[in-house]
């Protein structure tokens, strides 16, 4: 470790969350100039993020030592707020910067109205700097204002066009949102009461596995849940991320519900961890199967491009809950989850991308009318297509790598004598195929002889966007070692 | 009667009735906002739910002795500024949509398969004169 770069990170840590703030307030304050700064901005914030990961690994804390933590303004916990950068935090700030740069990109050539830039700019800049501080935040009621922050932007995103179905379903994710905030707050108050503490570090050290503890795992993590889509609190999901435009929707399924997710690993491995018991990986596991199934018969069933994508996100999001009972047997297990999490945020965003591309040259989103557009834009039907083999898990993607390691972990519980990892097992693979079914569903008809008509004219951002973001989704299987040797400089976990 | 009083005098104890007293309004909040549909009640019974959360937290603050914990009341001070801003905008959007529908109800579920999207990358999405302004300074 050189004494230099150890320097260095405290600052460049409390720097990112300036920064990215500094980024939203010059946007919101300077509307006309929105596109501009929200660019610059968020090449600046991706540069940042990026010169911080260099910092991280090179300088980064040994896995036995304690995680980065900055005490803002020299106060220390329990009284001041910790920032908190350890492996897991870096590896989802780096997801959250390539995301969050081509969904900036996109929107160039996406939101062109020169009313509606103003209005998208500022809020999704906003997003960004929540879902960093979400990262970052090592504080359990930072942790409820930065989920806010991040679910007040994100419902506006959702009703900045401003027609009555965008309106209806951001009142309806605002009130699931609220919800799941409250009963996280509920939660936070409780362990506050227990053990007088907010720090996250100083928590873990503190709990056992009392009744406030589980009242408190209970209420949290049932809040996350409502917040993540996981089943069965989802339903809300499909129409929020189905009516949004293109790059709220690549933003919403590809990072805001990985933020969620995130606190929810974060929390049952620190805080929780003692109260974690087969029983209840069990059930986690059974409702993830339910989730895998009933989000791909949904997405089998949807008439509507982005309606597919949607449901795919519940399916997808089963196999993080899957893997709860995998990481009961082998505690190792997480780094695969956290790793498929960010294959899988990748592969939406870009899914969703190339889906608003289509959307915009055909004028609708309606599958049974889309060959025409389909057949003439081979381009973004080969991102959504290279996508979707990473989200089915197709070798040589990083999909696959994650499924991979994700089977593998599954047969070990198998070896190790659990009957239901056999169930585990048959679920994630099963769940590829039926992956493979509605891609295959979506790009079909590009391959069918026909018309060709490729609609409306595309700007080129919305163009070459979705086909390279689909290509690192691909590549990040060549990541795959570098990501989960990053995640493992993450103290106190297994 | 005399262990009947002496467990209500305990139990109305601020450490012990105001924790107990919120747990209820989080409660009644929670059902309120399942059981009602009407889209300012269900905002009320967020609210209520938000009540609830603070009363505990300052019933925790209270509990032991000496004077109560200054760090739950800073805590509740800035939950309850999160709470004005974010019911201020779930009105602001409910108005909105009462404007667009005639109703402070949601629309129902999922939207249809063949409902019509709005796609405001497409010019002719404002009407009113946002294409042509927009065309020169679109990225190409």
């Amino acid at each position: 470790m050189t004494p230099a770069n150890a320097e260095w990170l405290p600052a460049a840590i409390a720097g990112l969350v300036a920064l990215s703030l500094v980024v939203a307030v010059l946007a919101t304050a300077w509307p006309r100039q929105a596109h501009r700064v929200g660019l610059l901005g968020a090449l600046a914030i991706t540069a940042w993020v990026l010169g911080l990961s260099a910092l991280f690994l090179n300088a980064g804390p040994d896995p036995d030592a304690a995680a980065t933590r900055v005490a803002l303004g020299g106060w220390e916990a329990p009284l001041g707020l910790m920032l908190h950068l350890d492996g897991l935090s870096m590896t989802l700030l780096v997801l959250t910067a390539v995301v969050g740069l081509a969904t900036s990109l996109y929107s160039l050539g996406y939101v062109h109205d020169r009313i509606e830039r103003r209005q998208f700019w500022p809020l999704w800049l906003w997003l960004w700097a929540g879902l960093n501080m979400l990262f970052l935040s090592g504080d359990a009621f930072n942790l409820y204002i930065t989920l806010e922050v991040v679910s007040l932007s994100a419902v506006a995103l959702v009703a900045f066009t401003g027609t009555a179905a965008a309106v209806s379903g951001a009142v309806r994710y605002l009130l699931v949102n609220i919800l799941g905030s409250l009963s996280f707050l509920m939660g936070v108050v409780l362990l506050f009461g227990e053990h007088g503490v907010l720090d996250l570090v100083l928590l873990e050290a503190r709990t056992e596995a009392g009744p406030t503890e589980r009242m408190a795992a209970v209420l949290m993590t049932a809040g996350l849940m409502l917040k993540a889509a996981l089943f069965p609190l989802h339903v809300w999901l499909a129409p929020a991320h189905g009516s949004a435009p293109a790059p709220v929707s690549a933003v919403l399924s590809g990072l805001v519900v990985t933020g969620s997710f995130y606190l929810i690993l974060r929390l049952w491995m620190g805080v929780f961890a003692p109260l974690a018991t087969p029983a209840f990986g069990i059930l986690v596991g059974l409702l993830g199967v339910a989730a895998l199934v009933w989000g791909s018969l949904q997405a089998l069933r949807a008439g509507r491009l982005k309606s597919i994508v949607a449901y795919s996100t519940v399916a997808q999001f089963g196999y993080l809950l899957i893997a709860f009972p995998l990481m009961l047997v082998d505690p190792g297990a997480w780094r695969v989850v956290v790793f498929f999490a960010v294959v899988h945020a990748l592969a939406k965003a870009s899914v969703f991308l190339a889906a608003g591309t289509l959307q915009h040259a055909a004028g609708h989103d309606r599958l049974a009318d889309l060959g025409d557009v389909l057949r003439a834009r081979p381009r973004t039907v080969f991102a959504l297509g290279l996508a979707g083999v990473s989200l089915m898990g197709l070798p040589f993607t990083g999909g696959f790598i994650a499924k991979y390691l994700l089977l593998e972990a599954g047969l070990g519980t198998v070896l190790a004598g659990s009957v239901i990892g056999v169930l585990w097992v048959l679920a994630i693979a099963g769940g590829g195929l039926l992956a493979a079914a509605y891609i295959f569903r979506m790009v079909a008809p590009a391959f069918h002889r026909g018309h060709e008509d490729a609609g409306e004219a595309v700007s080129p951002w919305m163009d070459w966007v979705p086909l390279g973001l689909a290509t690192v989704a691909a590549l990040a299987g060549l990541a795959g070692t570098l990501t989960l040797n990053t995640l493992a400089l993450t103290p106190g976990a297994p | 009667m005399n262990g009947l009083a002496e467990t209500l005098a305990h139990t109305l104890a601020p450490g012990l009735l105001y924790p107990t007293a919120g747990a209820i309004l989080f409660a009644l909040g929670l059902y309120g906002l399942i059981r009602r549909h009407h889209l300012v009640l269900r905002i009320l019974a967020l609210n209520i739910m938000g009540s609830g959360v603070f009363m505990v937290l300052l019933g925790v603050a209270a509990r032991g002795e000496g004077p109560p914990d200054p760090v739950a009341q800073a805590l509740t001070l800035t939950g309850i500024v999160v709470a004005v801003s974010a019911t201020a905008f779930a009105l602001a959007l409910v108005v909105h949509l009462t404007r667009l529908t005639g109703h402070a109800v949601m629309l129902p579920g999922p939207p249809d398969d063949d409902a019509p999207v709005e796609d405001i990358s497409r010019g002719e999405h404002h009407a009113d004169g946002g294409p042509a302004a927009s065309d020169e300074d679109r990225p190409s």
